[in-house]
C-alpha cells in the first residue's frame, strides 16, 4: 500500500511539476508577445499622425519641407510592409528623431505655436509618445520576466526542452532619458 | 532654503498681525474651559478616594474598572465644555491660516471627504464599519482641482478569542485632486512591507497576493524598495507612474518622513497619509499663543496642498515639450539664428 503511494507521488510529482512549469514559461512568453503587439499599436499611431503633421506644420515651416518629406518617405516604407526587425528599428529611430526635432522647431513659429490645429496635433503626439515609452517599458519588464524563467532554476530545465531563447531589451532613446526640462532652457 | 526662510517670514508677519488678536480672544475662552474641567477633575478624585475608603476589599479589577470609567466620564465633561470653542476655534483661526495660504481654497471643519472616495479609491480592501472626516480643504491650483481632509476609519476584526473589536484601518489625512492623465484601468501603490523584511523573497510572496491586482515591477530600484506597485493593466501603470513622477513620490516621502499609499482611477489620484494625530484641533491644557504650535496647523496644510505641485499635477501633456538633450537644443537654436537671420530665438521671452 504505502509502495503504491510512494510510486504515485515519484511519478506524478515531476509530470505536475512539469506540466506547471510549462505553463509557467508559456505564460511568461505570451505576455511578451503581447507586450510587443501593444508597443506596435502604439507605433501605427504614430505613424499615422504623420500626414495630420505634415499638413499642419508645412504652411508655416517652410524651410522644414526636407524633414516632412522624409517623414513621409518613412511612413510609406513602413506601410509598404516588409521591413526586417533592423529596418523597422531604424524607420522607428527616425522618425523618433525628425519628430522631436520638428517638434523643437515649432518654437521658432509662434503663429503655428498658437494655433489650434497645431495644438491638437500636438497633444495626440504627446499622448502616443507617453504611451509608447510605457508600452516599450512594460516590454522591458515582461522580457525580464521571461529571461528569469528561461535561465533560474528549476524552469530553466524545462525552457532548455522547449527551445526557449533569452529575448534582448529595447533600448530607450536616449533622448527620452534626459531629465533636463524645456523651462530651464527658456528662461535663460 | 531660500524660499522656506521668505515662508516662515510670511507666516511670521501672519501670525503676528491676524492671527494673534484671535488667538486672545480663544485663549480667554480656552483657560475658562480649562478651570471649569477643574470640578469634574476634582469631584471624580474625590469619588475615588471616598470609595477606596468606604470599601477597603476592591480587587484591583473594580479599581482598574472604576479607573476607566473615571476617564470616560472626562473625557465626555471636556468635550461637551469644548464644543463651541472647538467650532470658534476652527472658524477663526484655522480658517484664516487656509485663506493665507489662498484666499479661494475652501474650509469645512466638520466634513471630510466622502466614505465613497474612500472605498472607491481601491487602496483599503474592505469599507471601513466606522467613518469619520474632518477638516475639509476644497480648492483649485492652476488648472487642477483637489480637497482633502483628515479621516478615521475603522474595522472590526475578530481576536484570537473570536471577539468582535475595532481596528484602526486608516487615520490621518486622505487626498484626492485631478489627474493630468486619462485613465481606464486602477494602479494602486503602497508601503512595501514584504520587500523590507523579506527582499526578493518577499517580491514573490507579493505576486501571490490574490486580494490585489497584478504586481507591476518598475524600474527604479530605489522606489521599488519603499512601494509595491498594484495594477489591472501593466501598460497603464507604467504611463502613469513615468520616471520622474517615481522620483517625485521618493523625493515627497523622504522630505516629510512618511510613505504615503496612492492610487490612481478615474482619472484622479488619491493619497493617503498616515499620521496619527488629531489635526486642526485646539490645545485645552497649554496655551494658544505659541507661535510653532499655530505653524503646526500651517504646516499641516500644506502636506496635503503641496501634493499638486510635488506630484506634478499640472503639467497638462498637450503644452508640454519632451525633455530634449542639449544637442537637440543647440541644432534648434541655430536653425532658429540662421531662420531669422541672426535674431535667434532665446529672444524676450516670458
Amino acid at each position: 500500500m504505502v509502495a503504491l503511494i510512494a510510486a504515485v507521488i515519484m511519478i506524478g510529482g515531476p509530470i505536475l511539476l512539469g506540466i506547471l512549469f510549462y505553463n509557467n514559461l508559456i505564460n511568461r512568453k505570451n505576455s511578451v508577445d503581447q507586450a510587443l503587439s501593444d508597443i506596435d499599436v502604439q507605433l501605427k499611431k504614430r505613424f499615422d499622425l504623420i500626414p495630420n503633421l505634415v499638413e499642419t506644420v508645412k504652411a508655416y515651416m517652410k524651410h522644414e519641407r526636407d524633414t516632412l518629406v522624409e517623414l513621409t518617405e518613412l511612413r510609406t516604407r513602413h506601410m509598404a510592409g516588409g521591413l526586417s526587425v533592423q529596418e523597422q528599428a531604424d524607420v522607428t529611430n527616425k522618425v523618433n528623431r525628425l519628430g522631436r526635432g520638428l517638434m523643437l522647431q515649432v518654437e521658432n513659429y509662434p503663429d503655428l505655436k498658437a494655433s489650434k490645429n497645431f495644438l491638437q496635433l500636438q497633444a495626440a503626439w504627446n499622448e502616443v509618445e507617453e504611451q509608447l515609452s510605457a508600452s516599450r517599458r512594460t516590454y522591458n519588464a515582461a522580457v525580464k520576466d521571461y529571461n528569469n524563467g528561461i535561465e533560474q532554476f528549476p524552469t530553466n530545465i524545462m525552457a532548455r526542452s522547449m527551445g526557449y531563447q533569452p529575448h534582448a531589451y529595447i533600448e530607450i532613446p536616449e533622448e527620452e532619458r534626459e531629465n533636463i526640462s524645456a523651462k530651464e532652457m527658456f528662461a535663460n | 532654503m531660500e524660499e522656506e526662510a521668505l515662508h516662515t517670514e510670511g507666516f511670521d508677519s501672519f501670525y503676528e498681525r491676524e492671527l494673534l488678536p484671535a488667538l486672545r480672544e480663544l485663549e480667554a475662552e480656552r483657560k475658562n474651559i480649562q478651570s471649569t474641567l477643574i470640578y469634574p477633575t476634582v469631584g471624580l478624585g474625590a469619588l475615588a478616594l471616598g470609595l477606596i475608603a468606604v470599601l477597603p476589599n476592591l480587587g484591583i479589577q473594580s479599581m482598574f474598572l472604576a479607573a476607566i470609567t473615571g476617564a470616560g466620564l472626562f473625557t465626555w465633561f471636556k468635550t461637551k465644555a469644548s464644543v463651541e470653542f472647538r467650532v470658534e476655534f476652527k472658524n477663526q483661526i484655522i480658517r484664516q491660516i487656509l485663506k493665507h495660504i489662498n484666499k479661494d481654497f475652501r474650509y469645512s471643519g466638520f466634513s471630510g471627504l466622502k466614505k465613497n472616495d474612500f472605498t472607491g479609491s481601491g487602496i483599503w480592501p474592505r469599507t471601513p464599519d466606522r467613518y469619520r472626516g474632518e477638516d475639509l480643504v476644497t480648492g483649485e491650483i492652476d488648472q487642477t482641482a483637489f480637497s482633502f481632509s483628515e479621516v478615521f476609519a475603522q474595522i472590526y476584526v475578530k481576536d484570537s478569542k473570536g471577539r468582535r473589536r475595532l481596528q484602526t484601518q486608516f487615520k490621518g489625512l486622505f487626498f484626492k485632486a485631478d489627474l493630468n492623465k486619462e485613465t481606464q484601468h486602477r494602479t494602486v501603490i503602497l508601503p512595501d512591507m514584504a520587500e523590507r523584511f523579506l527582499g526578493n523573497m518577499g517580491q514573490q510572496l507579493q505576486k501571490l497576493n490574490i486580494t490585489r491586482d497584478d504586481l507591476v515591477q518598475l524600474e527604479n530600484v530605489d522606489f521599488e524598495k519603499v512601494f509595491a506597485v498594484y495594477g489591472s493593466d501593466q501598460v497603464e501603470a507604467r504611463y502613469i507612474l513615468s520616471p520622474k513622477l517615481m522620483e517625485r513620490i521618493l523625493a515627497y516621502s523622504e522630505k516629510h518622513e512618511l510613505t504615503p499609499s496612492i492610487s490612481f482611477k478615474n482619472s484622479q489620484v488619491f493619497v493617503a497619509i498616515p499620521i496619527s494625530k488629531e489635526f486642526f484641533e485646539p490645545r485645552i491644557f497649554r496655551t494658544l499663543l505659541n507661535k510653532e504650535a499655530t505653524r503646526e496647523y500651517y504646516d499641516d496644510m500644506q502636506l496635503a496642498i503641496s501634493l499638486v505641485n510635488e506630484l506634478d499635477l499640472n503639467t497638462r501633456i498637450w503644452s508640454k515639450l519632451p525633455d530634449y538633450t542639449e544637442e537637440e537644443r543647440e541644432d534648434a537654436r541655430r536653425q532658429g539664428r540662421n531662420h531669422r537671420g541672426g535674431m535667434g530665438f532665446g529672444g524676450t521671452r516670458k
